[in-house]
């Protein structure tokens, strides 16, 4: 008998344990229907818990269970970035329409003057500067960090991922001047990517960087 | 999300119209373009827990027939969305576990089957060892109240704790909370029966 067992050992104790003790027929185990369910966090907490406690207890039951998980986790996580890629484009429709009436407000305004140096237009105003990736860089298709100098008054930060043919392929926003996309995976191909800077009333964003995501 | 599935035939006209491929080329393109988005998803969030590749296989040869029966062109397909591919996703992950019970067969390959490396851990001569040490741990996990067990059985079975938070739907707290009182527990009965852990 083991006197002393590390964590790992008690983990490996516990899986030989659960690989063992299969039943063929199944008698016991919850429905498919029922496994969904519970992935899907519907019903009492605790048929739910009875469910989990059984699907981690039974080597068939916990591959049913990771097929029905992996789908939904990723329906989920689909889902999430189509609301989250929304939620910007909502907001930027209204940005956009401000931001004219504004620079046409404000062109009106200044004509006999010159434009102060720190204000902010879009294109031809100081810019969002990119850090990193560098422009025209390839990257692997792993986890991509993306890099931008502070903005001056930027309350947020987007970073959008254009696919080739100019739909977003990604969107993430912080306040930040660095996002990581580790839960994203891109196809290899050629991608633009840019920071746009949230300010008050008014965004900016930097020059487009293309990006070539290798395999 | 673009489009709906009501963009492509009735799933009763779809039922009628015979498979046939291969399919044209710009049909199969869209196809797989839109299958490969979904299930580069579904693998990576699969594959540190075992999830069976020939499962997912299984899964997506069905989701391509369903689609290829239900649409007539790409740009149909194109319109879908992977929204549309989830839920044919599940349909067909449901029918096949489903069929399998069915067939009584259960040959779910075990993602927990770790009994080749175990194996070569240890000798012949410490199997009794290794057996009655499983029955312990067994029974005393199986002594914890409902929701510390499960806890500790995903935590063992190789989940996050993020995950395991997700899957229940209950804070990063409360899970924490409840795994280390499970794992605690667990020890503690452990410890009685001379099963002692190296202090860390």
């Amino acid at each position: 008998m083991a006197s002393h067992l590390t964590d790992e050992q008690l983990r490996e104790a516990y899986l030989r344990a659960v690989a063992a003790r299969r039943d063929p027929r199944r008698t016991a185990c919850p429905t498919p229907d029922a496994l969904l369910a519970a992935v899907r966090r519907e019903g009492s907490e605790d048929r739910r818990l009875l469910v989990f406690d059984h699907a981690m207890g039974c080597a068939d039951c916990r591959g049913d269970l990771e097929l029905l998980r992996a789908i939904e986790a990723s329906r989920r996580a689909d889902v999430a970035r189509s609301v989250e890629s929304r939620q910007w484009r909502a907001p930027l429709y209204i940005l956009l329409a401000a931001s004219v009436v504004f620079l046409a407000a404000l062109a009106l305004w200044k004509r006999p003057q010159h434009a102060a140096p720190d204000d902010v237009f879009r294109g031809n105003g100081p810019a969002v500067v990119a850090i990193a990736p560098s422009a025209d860089t390839t990257v692997a298709g792993g986890p991509l960090t993306f890099s931008w100098h502070a903005f001056p008054g930027a309350r947020r930060y987007a970073v959008e991922i254009l696919t080739a043919q100019g739909g977003v392929a990604a969107v993430r926003e912080t306040t930040d001047t660095s996002a990581t996309l580790g839960d994203l995976r891109f196809d290899p191909g050629d991608y633009t990517w840019w920071v746009r800077a949230r300010l008050d009333g008014a965004e900016v964003r930097s020059s487009a960087r293309r990006l070539r995501i290798g395999r | 999300m673009a489009g709906s599935p009501t963009a492509c035939r009735s799933p009763l006209s779809a039922y009628f119209r015979p498979v046939s491929f291969p399919a044209s080329d710009s049909v199969s393109t869209a196809l797989e373009a839109v299958l490969a988005r979904c299930v580069r998803m579904i693998r990576s969030v699969g594959a540190r827990h075992g999830l069976s590749e020939a499962d997912l296989d299984d899964v997506v040869q069905d989701v391509r027939i369903r689609l290829w029966r239900s649409c007539t062109t790409s740009e149909q397909i194109e319109r879908l969305g992977t929204s549309y591919v989830y839920r044919a996703a599940t349909t067909a992950a449901l029918d096949l576990l489903r069929q399998r019970r069915a067939r009584g067969a259960a040959v779910t390959e075990s993602v927990d089957d770790h009994s080749d490396r175990i194996a070569a851990s240890g000798g012949a001569s410490d199997e009794a060892d290794a057996r009655d040490l499983e029955a312990q741990v067994l029974s005393a996990i199986e002594a914890l109240p409902l929701a510390r067990r499960t806890v500790v059985r995903m935590y063992l079975s190789g989940y996050e704790r993020e995950e395991i938070a997700d899957l229940l739907g209950w804070t990063e707290a409360k899970t924490r909370n409840l795994l280390y009182r499970g794992l605690d527990d667990l020890r503690a009965r452990l410890n009685k029966t001379g099963i002692t852990w190296p202090r860390t």
